[in-house]
C-alpha cells in the first residue's frame, strides 16, 4: 500500500491521449450534428478530473506531495472546484459520512423520481457551485464553511475563489472580444454536458445506503468496467477508500481483495446502484430514511 | 528497567519496521516512529484536530495526519504542511537492552 509517483504518471499519459482523441472528435465534427455527442464524450472525460482531484486532495495520487497540490489545482480549474476548499470540505465528509446535518457532501435520497432526475440533471449542482464561488470571492464563508475550513486556511480559500473567478471572467471576456469560441466548444460546454454523468456516478457512492456512521454499511463500492475504473482513478472502490483514505489509488484493487465482504460492494456496478436507488423511490424497497437511526458522532 | 526519568516503552522487536507504532504509556497515547534517521517518539494526537497519527501515512520521515493530511516531520515534530501549525510534543528516547525508553 506504499505510495508511488509512477502509476499516476502512467495513467496521466494515457489520460492525455484520451483527451487528444476526444478533442480530435470535436474538431472533426465541427459544423455538424456530430458535434453534440463529441462534446458529450469529451465532457465525460473532463468531469472525471474530479476523480483525480479527489485523489490529490487525499495525497493518494502521487507520492510527491506538491505534485498532488499541482494536479489538484489544475483539475479544480478545469471543473470549477477550488482545490483547497474542496480538500477541507471533503475531509469533513470522511469524518461525518452519511450523517445528516453534519456530512457536508451528503446527497440525500431524493423524495421523488422527479427529484432524482432533477439532481442528475446537475442543475442544483451548478447552482450550488456558482453561488459558492461567488460567495467565497466576496470573502464570505458560511457558518458551515467555517466549521471545516481551519482558521489558518480561510484567507487562502477566499483568494483561490477570487483567482478562479477572475480567470474565468477574463477568459470569457477574451472569447467575446475576439469572437474565439474554442474554449466553449472544447471545454466549458463539454463539462456542462458531462456533469450529469458525474452526478449519477456520485450518487452510487452513498445514496440509498443506510444513514449511519459505520462505513461498512454507509458506503457502496461498485464493480464497474475497466474504462470507467480508469476514468474514476479506481474510485469505484469507494468503500475501500472510506475504510483507509490514505491508501493510494493504485492499491485500491488490492485492498478490495483484502477486505472482501467486510464492506458493501454492488456487483451490478453503477447501474445496479441506481436500480437500488430507484427501487427505494418507487416503493419497491424500503427507503433508507424511512426509519432514521438516531445517531450522532461527536468529533473534536 | 529504568533510571532517572527513563521508562521502558516498547521492546525493539515489537516495533513496526519502517513504520509508526502506537504505544500506550500510562495515560499517554504515543507514536513511535522508525524513521530513516533513528527512532523518535511523539504524542500520537495531531495538534490540529486530535486525530491519531498512528493511522496516518508515514514515509520514514514525515507523518501525515489521516484526517486532514496535515504533515509533521517525525524526526523533529515540526509542523510542515497545512492545516497543522503547531509542532508535535516530542519525547527524548533511547534504546537500552532491547527496549525503547523515553524520558519523562
Amino acid at each position: 500500500m506504499q505510495r508511488s509517483d509512477k502509476p499516476a504518471f502512467i495513467r496521466l499519459a494515457i489520460w492525455c491521449l484520451v483527451l487528444v482523441i476526444t478533442s480530435t472528435l470535436i474538431w472533426l465534427s465541427l459544423g455538424s450534428w456530430w458535434l453534440l455527442p463529441a462534446m458529450f464524450l469529451q465532457g465525460v472525460v473532463l468531469v472525471h478530473h474530479f476523480s483525480l482531484q479527489h485523489e490529490c486532495c487525499h495525497y493518494t495520487a502521487f507520492k510527491t506531495r506538491w505534485l498532488n497540490d499541482l494536479a489538484g489545482n489544475i483539475c479544480g480549474l478545469i471543473i470549477m472546484l477550488p482545490n483547497r476548499f474542496f480538500r477541507y470540505e471533503h475531509c469533513d465528509h470522511h469524518t461525518y459520512t452519511q450523517i445528516k446535518g453534519q456530512d457536508t457532501e451528503l446527497i440525500e435520497l431524493p423524495p421523488t423520481l422527479a427529484g432524482y432526475f432533477y439532481y442528475i440533471s446537475s442543475v442544483p449542482y451548478w447552482q450550488s457551485k456558482f453561488s459558492e464561488l461567488w460567495r467565497h470571492s466576496l470573502g464570505r464563508l458560511t457558518a458551515d464553511d467555517k466549521r471545516f475550513v481551519p482558521r489558518e486556511e480561510r484567507r487562502t480559500v477566499i483568494m483561490e475563489a477570487r483567482l478562479m473567478a477572475l480567470f474565468y471572467l477574463s477568459l470569457l471576456a477574451l472569447c467575446v472580444a475576439f469572437q474565439f469560441w474554442y474554449p466553449l466548444v472544447f471545454w466549458f460546454l463539454p463539462v456542462v454536458f458531462g456533469e450529469p454523468m458525474m452526478r449519477a456516478i456520485r450518487m452510487t457512492e452513498h445514496v440509498g445506503r443506510p444513514l449511519v456512521s459505520d462505513m461498512r454499511f454507509n458506503t457502496r463500492s461498485n464493480n464497474v468496467s475497466l474504462p470507467f475504473q480508469f476514468l474514476c482513478w479506481n474510485m469505484n472502490f469507494h468503500a475501500e477508500h472510506h475504510y483507509a483514505s490514505s491508501v493510494p489509488f493504485h492499491a485500491l484493487p488490492a485492498l478490495n481483495k483484502k477486505l472482501g465482504n467486510y464492506i458493501y460492494t454492488e456487483p451490478r456496478g453503477y447501474i445496479g446502484a441506481h436500480i437500488d436507488i430507484v427501487s427505494q423511490l418507487t416503493g419497491r424497497t424500503v427507503r433508507v430514511d424511512a426509519n432514521p437511526v438516531a445517531e450522532r458522532q461527536d468529533q473534536h | 528497567m529504568h533510571s532517572e526519568n527513563w521508562h521502558n516503552l516498547i521492546r525493539l522487536d515489537d516495533l513496526y519496521t519502517g513504520d509508526v507504532t502506537p504505544v500506550k504509556f500510562n495515560d499517554l497515547a504515543l507514536a513511535v516512529y522508525d524513521t530513516h534517521h533513528g527512532i523518535t517518539v511523539s504524542l500520537a494526537q495531531c495538534t490540529h484536530a486530535g486525530a491519531n497519527l498512528c493511522d496516518g501515512y508515514f514515509d520514514g520521515k514525515f507523518i501525515e495526519c489521516p484526517l486532514h493530511q496535515g504533515l509533521f516531520d517525525a524526526t523533529t515534530g515540526e509542523a510542515r504542511a497545512a492545516p497543522v501549525v503547531r509542532g508535535l510534543k516530542m519525547y527524548e528516547c533511547r534504546v537500552l537492552e532491547n527496549y525503547i525508553q523515553i524520558k519523562l
